[in-house]
């Protein structure tokens, strides 16, 4: 009964499921899988994890190996709580996104459906806007 | 009835940002004068890289506009090749000087130029960033474009570590080295008991140390009778009081004058982030 209680609290972190293609300082294009009720909200999933991995985590093997914004996302997105409501609740985030292909088909999974998307996003307007609002500092001191 | 309007406008500091040079690395045997001159392959990588900084918003130490001042106004005073680079930076008011080696490779598979970009603190030697780029192999002979693709596969990431630096610097104080040491004719030693507390000197500057540095960051590199030298001081970028910038000279002052309090007779010199106390 006590490990059935502890196993319902314990928070299970899906995987983001986001891999570097290949890219340049101004752009990065990822492999995504996204997950959703129909095929036009998985791919906003998709979209947004792409987000949440260059802000929070970095990408390996890109030129934004590190956190955009910072490691920890709760704090940083309780800091700027308005910015990061208006970019994913509005899908603000849509206006950095250059391009967002499918590359597989939708299919059933636990949850809804999940397709996989090559998502094309524009750095330099990103980390631009990041430095405008003060979510990050611009380069230097 | 007269209406009085008064505007307060609230000034805010700005931050004085570091100055960054890009330098062409130099082997044994090559003129750091006329090296860019010699090589548009050099020219090519360090343009790319200087605009990998422009596209941050950043304003880079042009190292062609500083030698040409250095050679108009004769300042090399030596032919040693070490000694001209360390004049040029010198002369050029840089902080950050940012190294680009290009090393072209030929092979039957196809030809590559790698590039080691290294970043450092002139006054302190602290490594900022380090990246090594490879531009791939390729059936070509222009070594510019591989060059110049050795410079965009890495200048992103090298930035954005320099930014984590800078980010900790912001957060935890820049470093400065603090040397003190006396006047051949001094009556006094680092283990002189002096002040009210009848300390010995050494101990006396120590903690003052403890209280002045950025949160109390400090790190004692030796201590001789004759010599103490703090080789990484954390001093803040702003007055933790009045918010204005803060810099090595205001850091030294607080040193002289503490020094005075205890009734020597201190001389400073400060050269970019090291300050050195003479005591007479």
């Amino acid at each position: 009964m006590l490990t059935f209680i502890i196993l319902c609290c314990k928070t299970i972190y899906p995987s983001a499921e986001v891999n570097y293609l290949s890219g340049t300082e101004q752009m990065v294009n990822i492999r995504v899988v996204g997950v959703g009720l129909d095929e036009e909200q998985a791919i906003i999933n998709a979209e947004q994890k792409v987000f949440d991995v260059l802000f929070f985590r970095g990408l390996p093997e890109s030129q934004q190996k590190m956190p955009m914004v910072g490691s920890d996302q709760s704090t940083e997105m309780s800091k700027n709580k308005k910015y990061f409501d208006k970019f994913y609740d509005e899908q603000r985030h849509k206006t950095f996104v250059i391009s967002s292909i499918p590359s597989s088909g939708l299919s059933k999974v636990k949850g809804g459906k999940s397709i996989t998307v090559d998502v094309i996003v524009n750095l330099s307007a990103l980390r631009s806007d990041l430095e405008t609002f003060g979510v990050i500092r611009k380069f230097g001191l | 009835m007269s209406c009085i309007s008064v505007f307060i406008y609230a000034q805010q500091a700005v931050t004085v940002q570091p100055k960054i040079m890009v330098i062409p690395f130099i082997k044994e045997g090559e003129d750091i004068r006329t090296i860019l001159e010699a090589d548009v392959n050099r020219r090519i990588a360090i343009t790319k890289i200087k605009e990998a900084f422009d596209l941050r918003g950043f304003t880079t130490v042009d190292f062609t506009a500083k030698l040409k001042a250095a050679k108009d106004n004769n300042i090399f005073t030596s032919e040693n090749q070490t000694d001209i680079k360390t004049q040029i930076i010198q002369m050029s008011g840089a902080d950050i000087y940012v190294q680009a080696e290009v090393n072209e490779q030929k092979g039957q598979s196809g030809n590559s130029v790698t590039l080691i970009l290294t970043g450092y603190e002139v006054s302190t030697g602290n490594s900022l960033s380090n990246k090594v780029g490879e531009s791939g192999r390729f059936y070509t002979d222009d070594f510019g474009k591989l060059a110049s693709k050795a410079v965009e596969n890495i200048a992103g990431d090298f930035l954005n570590v320099m930014q984590t630096k800078f980010t900790d610097i912001v957060n935890n104080g820049k470093s400065v080295i603090v040397d003190i040491s006396f006047d051949p004719g001094s009556q006094y030693k680092m283990s002189s008991e002096i002040g009210s507390d009848g300390l010995p000197l050494s101990d006396q500057i120590e903690m003052w140390m403890e209280k002045s540095a950025f949160k109390n960051n400090y790190h004692i590199q030796g201590t001789t009778d004759l010599r103490m030298i703090f080789d990484d001081v954390k001093i803040p970028l702003k007055d933790q009081v009045t918010g204005n910038n803060y810099n090595p000279n205001k850091f030294a002052l607080e040193l002289f004058k503490f020094l005075k309090e205890l009734g020597l007779q201190p001389g400073k010199d400060i050269k970019g982030s090291t300050i050195y106390i003479t005591i007479k």
